[in-house]
């Protein structure tokens, strides 16, 4: 028994070692933190590719997928940044840059390969402190199909979207798949009619407001505002409270609805339940001036270099950067990731016509920016997102949500 | 003899009694099976889905699948790297509860027989930690673990042992209370030292608890999720797991197969480790 | 004697001191130094010490005030003069003996020592101000009154409203003529007992009503807040999760048939991960219990949410505590039970007279576990609700969490966390000593 016992425990022991060990070597060995989970194998890829090029560096991946900021800041607080951070544009990239963690990039020559409209989201103070990887749109993806089949097309107006709705209710298709379950899809829904109706306003309103001198609903009509959020909840089917993204997924794709309004990213999962789906992508209108319907669409995701690397790792990540701007790298990123890249001139053509209508949105500039990233970090992730799910659940009134965002914000600004 | 054919009360005629008996230990066995089955249920869904497509599942996951294939296996098991993950997992599941038996049966032991002021205060003390929620603790214990160059799975050993010891401490003390002194102070007149005292006459008496202990602490370390995703993240299988289902990413066909693969080690263990807890009828025996 | 003595202290010593050493390193420890954290307003992003400084402000705030040149001479070592000379930084990865190596947190204490005493910290000591804030400017932890109007302006007229919203909510808010225009729109049905709105309004009536109903209509609610969600979940979690541990346990020691089995079956959720707990429980909350109690919205509904949460966590724990009492149970003697029997006591006089009293140890240890794991509860919420819809399952450990990660409050949420021991170490202290008194009593 004692020795069963004992040769169990070494044989641990050895299985550790062997799996624990590592080997020393003169490679340089970089670390690269990112949260998109949907890319896993396909950064794999990316970063063998970069490797096989240059073979002295090493690239190890690390995923955290779903608490990715606090595991990222729970790293750092213990003194131990990665060599290479995929940092959500704006607000992550300033609340890093303010800490002092990230490495200027201003001057890296890979920031001129970039569409210059990109760098606002990873501009602080004057500096670039992430290389923008990423563009991703906000607005209805709809069933081709099932517009075709009721002869309706796609809305460029409110009132168009309405008639729409209406159409499609009287055929017994429900207008919109929602999911009322979680609160960020709210989210992104309430600031994305918030900044189309601010329009022009926006900006001059974000600067009033970090000095503490504005309300969230000064640059918008709040009944106008709201009322769309009505008239969203009501051109959904009636179980969305209890439907989060998967079940929004499988509404969508199994044709049981004709839109969600969803970021593009929704796209793929949508088609891999349902390969056959036609899908296109537009704005989500909300006047009845054709020319107020931007696309809300901005940078997704960046890439950034901790600081506090050694100056051997430093210039190896920015080869690392450099390289991405390359065509072969456009390449897996375009074709494999499935994402659409920030760098000019890259080819597209191969991607879905969704993709394609983002881009197309973008070469003609009429977007809107993506201001929920610009709010406050706890504005955003407390008080938008809470709010647009306690009004959508009947739990708060117009002025009690535009009062709570508003008592945050100036916390968080007088800090 | 004892059971639910005794289950009636006394005094009753005989014929009336038998009829009782039956229709008792029938409803009794039917609505605990029911129970069961509500228990089960999730567990038998999971298998379930496991052979389906994605798909499918999202369609309708009540749905029996419409073919038997393990490519769901296959698939992640490849994209898990399920041997190495699973080794990973197996030595830092055996040692840390290896480690945390010893330590705190034998932390435990002297608490109890060592009748002194300083044996209360350490047992309020160890079981001080087990109101504090971890996040309190997070960000330093990284922090001190990184500094001691304790990121690797052999090094989250230690931190196991030390965070799951006050729990088992806690339990050894309620049982070792209960074990008679009589049998030591015998051993001891003998001329046993306190250690040996310990080894072979204390904890052979344990195996109840130390069943008990093992099967809770194998189970919080096997599913364990936010300390080793901090310390060394996607190295065991559930963080290897997690990968397949978050907010933009819900492979469901995946998750469902990865979590029969993580998940059967430990029922295995389980079912195993059941008979030492049942053996404890006998230790129990010998406390009265 | 005194030999003896020595030689009790040291086996004393070399028994817990495995324990003491580990527990001390991995908890205490980081616990004395998370306490430090809450009388700052650190926010958990700024590092502790500065990783770069302006070359003039480190020579004249830093180098020029450290009469020390040992310590000046510290810093130089890791604080570099960039390339272009404008700024110093802080070397993380410093070379020694031909190998780089990170710094360790030793130097980095150092270093945060040395700029501390010219007057140099990132982090600001606070006092109790974290903990005066949680009490005094956090809308969302204390339960509190709130208003709830009933009607959206923007929605369409209610066809009808019921006796006790028209009563209550509406008439008692309304001026007089306010009230006979709303009693000439809404015409009380006698059979139905409900006010049913009247065919043929204008639109300018309409659009009255409206503005009428949207603002008159409400109700005072008390909303439990992040207290009060963790009491109710703890206090059901409590007891249910006991009681069906308890249950299950008594009608598994027994020779009933497939005992091991069912006892399988019921330990099974504790081993199933919470990603697919909280996946299949979410479409049992969609898809099965409609059917079973006829309401539509579960894990949605604010009103049902922690209802549900609940369901999920008494179902997974039970099967925890049922081992625990089963443990309990088997060391109670044979022959007492058997002697009861023979005395003619029924089941039930056997169980409430032999059984219980000998499982108090066990229950003790079950209370205070549920106890304290129902007030830590975090991975089960989160991986269900999130805390939401809105706050309504929203946990103190969950509300800790968001307020450390979501809204870079790290001070503030370790002040909340040091809350949150002194609340569980008060309740379980209680419920150990009233317990422990009880076992003593028996």
């Amino acid at each position: 028994m004692k020795r069963l016992v004992m040769r169990t425990l070494c044989l641990v022991l050895l299985l550790g070692l062997v799996v624990g060990g590592i080997s020393a070597e003169q490679k340089v060995r970089l670390n690269l933190f990112f949260y998109k989970q949907e890319i896993v194998s396909q950064m794999k890829e990316l970063t063998d590719a970069f490797s096989a090029k240059y073979p002295n560096i090493e690239i190890s991946l690390e995923i955290v997928p779903n608490e990715s900021m606090a595991v990222l800041r729970t790293r750092m607080a213990g003194g131990n940044a990665p060599d290479i951070i995929q940092l959500q544009s704006y607000a992550s990239v300033f609340e890093f840059a303010r800490a002092g963690w990230l490495a200027d990039l201003s001057k890296e020559p890979v920031m001129k390969k970039v569409v210059p409209a990109t760098l606002n989201s990873v501009t602080y103070k004057g500096k670039q402190y992430a290389l923008p990887m990423d563009v991703a749109g906000i607005g209805i993806i709809y069933n081709k199909d099932l517009f075709a089949k009721y002869g309706v097309k796609p809305p460029t107006t409110f009132s168009e979207l309405k008639s729409v709705c209406a159409t499609l209710k009287a055929k017994g298709v429900t207008p919109f798949a929602s999911m009322f379950k979680v609160n960020w899809s709210v989210g992104h829904f309430l600031s994305m009619v918030h900044t189309t109706l601010a329009g022009e306003k926006l900006l001059p309103w974000l600067e009033k407001m970090n000095q503490g001198k504005a309300s969230f609903a000064d640059p918008v009509n709040v009944k106008q505002l709201f009322s769309i959020l009505d008239f969203y909840k009501a051109n959904s089917d009636p179980n969305a409270a209890e439907m989060d993204w998967n079940e929004q997924q499988a509404a969508f794709a199994g044709g049981k609805a004709a839109m969600m309004v969803q970021g593009l990213w929704s796209y793929g999962a949508a088609k891999s339940t349902n390969p056959k789906l036609n899908c296109g992508f537009i704005p989500f209108p909300c006047t009845d001036d054709p020319k107020d319907t931007k696309l809300f669409a901005d940078v997704d995701s960046t890439f950034a270099l901790s600081a506090t690397s050694s100056r051997e790792r430093l210039k190896a990540a920015k080869l690392f950067l450099e390289w991405l701007a390359s065509p072969e790298a456009i390449k897996i990123w375009v074709e494999r990731c499935k994402l659409v890249p920030t760098f000019k001139g890259a080819d597209v053509k191969s991607m879905d016509q969704p993709f394609q209508d983002l881009v197309y949105y973008l070469n003609s500039g009429r977007t809107n920016p993506w201001a929920f990233a610009m709010y406050p970090v706890a504005v955003w992730e407390d008080a938008t997102k809470n709010g647009a799910q306690e009004y959508l659940l009947g739990r708060k009134t117009p002025e009690q949500v535009i009062a709570y965002i508003d008592e945050v914000w100036r916390r968080e600004i007088a800090k | 003899m004892r059971g639910i054919d005794r289950w009636t009360p006394s005094g009753e005629n005989p014929g009336r009694r038998a009829a009782t008996k039956r229709w008792a230990a029938v409803a009794g066995q039917m609505l605990l099976a029911f129970f069961a089955l509500i228990f089960l249920f999730p567990g038998f869904l999971t298998l379930l889905n496991s052979f389906k497509t994605n798909t499918e599942i999202k369609m309708n996951p009540l749905q029996l699948p419409t073919r038997l294939s393990i490519t769901n296996y296959v698939e992640a098991w490849r994209e898990m790297e399920f041997p190495v993950v699973l080794a990973n997992t197996f030595i830092l599941t055996s040692l840390s509860t290896l480690g945390i038996i010893l330590v705190s049966s034998m932390a435990a032991y002297a608490l109890v027989r060592y009748k002194w002021r300083t044996s209360w205060v350490l047992f309020l003390l160890f079981t001080f930690s087990m109101v504090v929620p971890f996040q309190a603790i997070m960000v330093p214990l990284f922090a001190n673990a990184k500094n001691m160059g304790l990121l690797s799975v052999l090094g989250l050993v230690p931190i196991y042992v030390a965070l799951g010891c006050p729990m088992a401490i806690f339990m050894f003390h309620g049982f070792i209370k209960s074990v008679p002194e009589e049998i030591e102070e015998s051993a001891a007149i003998d001329g046993a030292s306190p250690l040996r005292c310990f080894f072979q006459i204390v904890l052979p008496l344990l195996t109840p608890v130390i069943g008990t202990v093992a099967i809770l602490d194998v189970l919080w370390i096997w599913n364990d999720f936010l300390l080793p995703l901090l310390m060394i993240p996607g190295r065991t299988l559930q963080l290897a797991q997690y990968r397949f289902v978050g907010i933009y990413r819900q492979e469901y066909h995946l998750a469902m197969a990865s979590l029969v693969l993580t998940a059967s080690p430990v029922v295995l263990f389980y079912l195993f480790m059941q008979r030492y807890i049942i053996n404890g009828i006998s230790a129990g025996a010998i406390k009265g | 004697m005194t030999g003896k003595k020595w030689s009790r202290v040291l086996y004393f010593i070399l028994f817990v001191l495995p324990a003491l050493a580990l527990y001390g390193t991995f908890f205490i420890k980081p616990f004395v130094e998370g306490i430090q954290y809450s009388f700052t307003d650190w926010n958990g992003v700024v590092p502790e010490i500065p990783l770069s400084f302006e070359r003039g402000q480190f020579e004249r705030d830093v180098l020029g005030k450290l009469r020390d040149t040992h310590k000046a001479d510290y810093l130089r070592r890791f604080y570099v003069l960039d390339e272009e000379g404008g700024v110093y930084r802080l070397t993380t990865w410093i070379e020694e003996r031909g190998r780089e190596r990170q710094i360790t947190q030793w130097e980095r204490n150092r270093i945060k020592g040395i700029l501390k005493s010219v007057g140099i910290s990132s982090i600001r000591f606070i006092g109790l101000e974290n903990f005066k804030n949680i009490f005094r400017t956090d809308l969302r932890f204390l339960p509190r009154k709130e208003r709830v109007y009933l009607h959206n302006e923007f929605s369409d007229l209610p066809s009808s409203i019921g006796t006790r919203e028209m009563r209550r909510d509406l008439i008692p808010h309304l001026s007089n003529e306010e009230r006979s225009f709303v009693e000439s729109c809404y015409v009380f049905d006698e059979a139905a007992r409900i006010y049913r709105l009247r065919a043929g309004l204008e639109a300018g009536e309409r659009e009255r009503l409206g503005r009428i109903l949207s603002a008159k209509m409400y109700r005072d609610r008390l909303i439990p807040g992040v207290v009060g969600f963790t009491a109710f979940f703890t206090v059901c979690n409590v007891i249910f999760a006991n009681l069906l541990g308890l249950v299950l346990a008594l009608a598994l020691d027994t020779r009933i048939r497939l005992r091991n089995v069912l006892r399988s079956c019921f330990f099974l959720p504790n081993v199933l991960s919470l990603i697919v707990v909280a996946f299949m429980w979410s479409f049992v909350f969609r898809l099965i219990f409609p059917k079973l109690t006829g309401i539509d919205i579960w894990l949605g509904s604010p009103e049902l949410a922690p209802v549900a949460v609940v369901i999920v966590s008494v179902w997974q724990a039970c099967g925890y505590y049922m081992v625990i009492y089963l443990a309990g149970l088997q060391t109670i003697p044979q022959d007492l039970v058997e002697a009861a029997e023979v005395d003619g006591a029924s089941w039930w006089q056997r169980l409430r007279h032999v059984k219980l009293p000998l499982l108090l140890p066990a229950f003790t240890i079950c209370l205070f576990l549920t106890l304290a794991n129902s007030l830590k509860c975090f991975d089960l919420i989160y991986a269900l609700t999130g805390g939401g819809p809105g706050y309504a399952t929203t946990s103190i450990v969950i509300d800790i969490y968001n307020n450390a990660y979501l809204q870079n409050q790290f001070g503030y949420a370790t002040a909340k966390a040091i809350l949150l021991c002194l609340i569980i170490m008060a309740v379980t202290g209680l419920q150990l000593f009233l317990t422990k008194r009880k076992e003593i009593e028996l």
